[in-house]
């Protein structure tokens, strides 16, 4: 087919302007993914309140700020891979400030006392973040969907982080634990696995 | 050649709904995104089919596009990115025939012989069939290189299959 005729159909097909706002094409399956991952919890682990009572206000705050901060980041991060040509560079060093500041955290529990490792609920907290990560994962390639990410690996590892990060947001509400060695250890260590698992799979997912 | 602001322009009236813009701004494209092909590809054909993919490409991504920034290096990134692919498949396609040339042809069918018989095909049929069978082309790729739907070149092939076979048949009854 001639170039010039492909460029009348291409035209003649719904106007430009119908091309819906992409924020919010791209936020919506995350967003559906935290509310889903929050009831799958709720319905296995029931009420969060005495997880809660035992973590304390302080150590809630810590670790849902971490989850939160770096799944924000993540998200816009990822978004932006879906845009070619965007600035990358700032947004991704946004994106290690939250790893930086739970492992200063950790480092200062390790010098100030002897602190429980493992920790006693990390087999749960585990098996949550990876159980919701596949989900939260396939939300983010539908969010992907209309975007043009152009470096898959890149944009894997993305989506890896933003899905694990989801799913760590969303079990929050039910981790009892108070340290940051623990949130270091089974929250930002199953982030990185997820991220290398996203990296791999990108290329095949995310192509187009 | 027309300044880079030209591009943003069309894109910003495209956006407001002129569809005659939008047809100005894939046009300028198509320019430019043949100019940058010519100078990495040496097949005539491959230029013109990468320019077509790419057009289809910001066609049915331009959510991927941000308002607030230039066309151009958007633009340039997808027709790298369509480029790298390209590659990608080609050399697959070397690979899958590099493999291919030690075994015998299937049914002992050279292919002059398959030539011949696709000649007495319609028209229609015998491109979707070397398109699909020989060149390795997916149906979507097909049906965007003819300009017709997907089930159309699907059709074709089934149907220009079974002529073929009816064909072999008679030939050696």
């Amino acid at each position: 087919m001639k170039t010039d005729s492909l460029i009348e159909q291409l035209a003649r097909r719904p106007a430009p302007r119908l091309a819906h706002v992409p924020r919010i094409g791209f936020a919506l399956p995350v967003a559906g993914a935290v509310l889903l991952a929050s009831a799958l919890l709720a319905m296995s682990l029931g009420s969060p309140a005495a997880a809660l009572a035992q973590a304390g206000t302080a150590a809630f705050a810590m670790k849902l700020a971490f989850s939160l901060a770096v799944m924000l980041a993540s998200g816009v991060a990822l978004f932006a891979s879906g845009r070619p040509g965007a600035e990358l560079r700032g947004r991704l060093a946004i994106l290690a400030l939250p790893f930086l500041a739970v492992a200063a955290l950790a480092g200062s529990e390790l010098l100030a006392a002897d602190p429980a490792w493992p920790g006693e609920s990390w087999g749960r907290c585990l098996a949550a973040i990876g159980l919701l990560t596949p989900l939260a994962f396939a939300a983010a390639m539908l969010a992907l969907r209309r975007l043009a990410p152009v470096a898959l690996r890149f944009s894997g590892a993305l989506a890896g982080l933003l899905a694990a990060s989801t799913g760590a947001t969303a079990y929050t509400l039910w981790c009892p634990e108070t340290e940051a060695l623990f949130l270091l250890s089974w929250y930002a260590a199953p982030m990185a696995a997820a991220a290398a698992i996203g990296a791999l799979l990108g290329p095949r997912l995310l192509r187009w | 050649m027309n300044g880079s602001g030209d591009l943003d322009l069309l894109m910003r009236s495209a956006r407001a709904g002129d569809s005659a813009a939008y047809r100005r701004l894939l046009g300028v494209a198509a320019d430019r995104l043949r100019a940058y092909y010519a100078r990495r590809l040496p097949e005539r054909a491959d230029v013109e089919d990468l320019v077509q993919e790419c057009l289809i490409a910001m066609h049915e991504r331009r959510a991927s596009h941000d308002p607030g920034r230039p066309v151009g290096p958007w633009m340039y990134a997808i027709a790298r990115y369509k480029l790298a692919d390209h590659f990608r498949r080609r050399g697959r396609r070397a690979a899958a025939l590099d493999d291919a040339d030690g075994s015998e042809q299937p049914d002992g069918l050279p292919a002059r012989d398959l030539e011949r018989l696709l000649g007495q095909l319609p028209q229609t049929q015998a491109e979707a069939i070397r398109m699909m069978s020989l060149e390795g082309l997916s149906s979507a790729e097909a049906a965007s290189r003819t300009g017709s739907g997907v089930s159309a070149v699907k059709v074709r092939v089934h149907r220009g299959m079974a002529r073929l076979r009816a064909l072999v048949a008679e030939q050696k009854s």
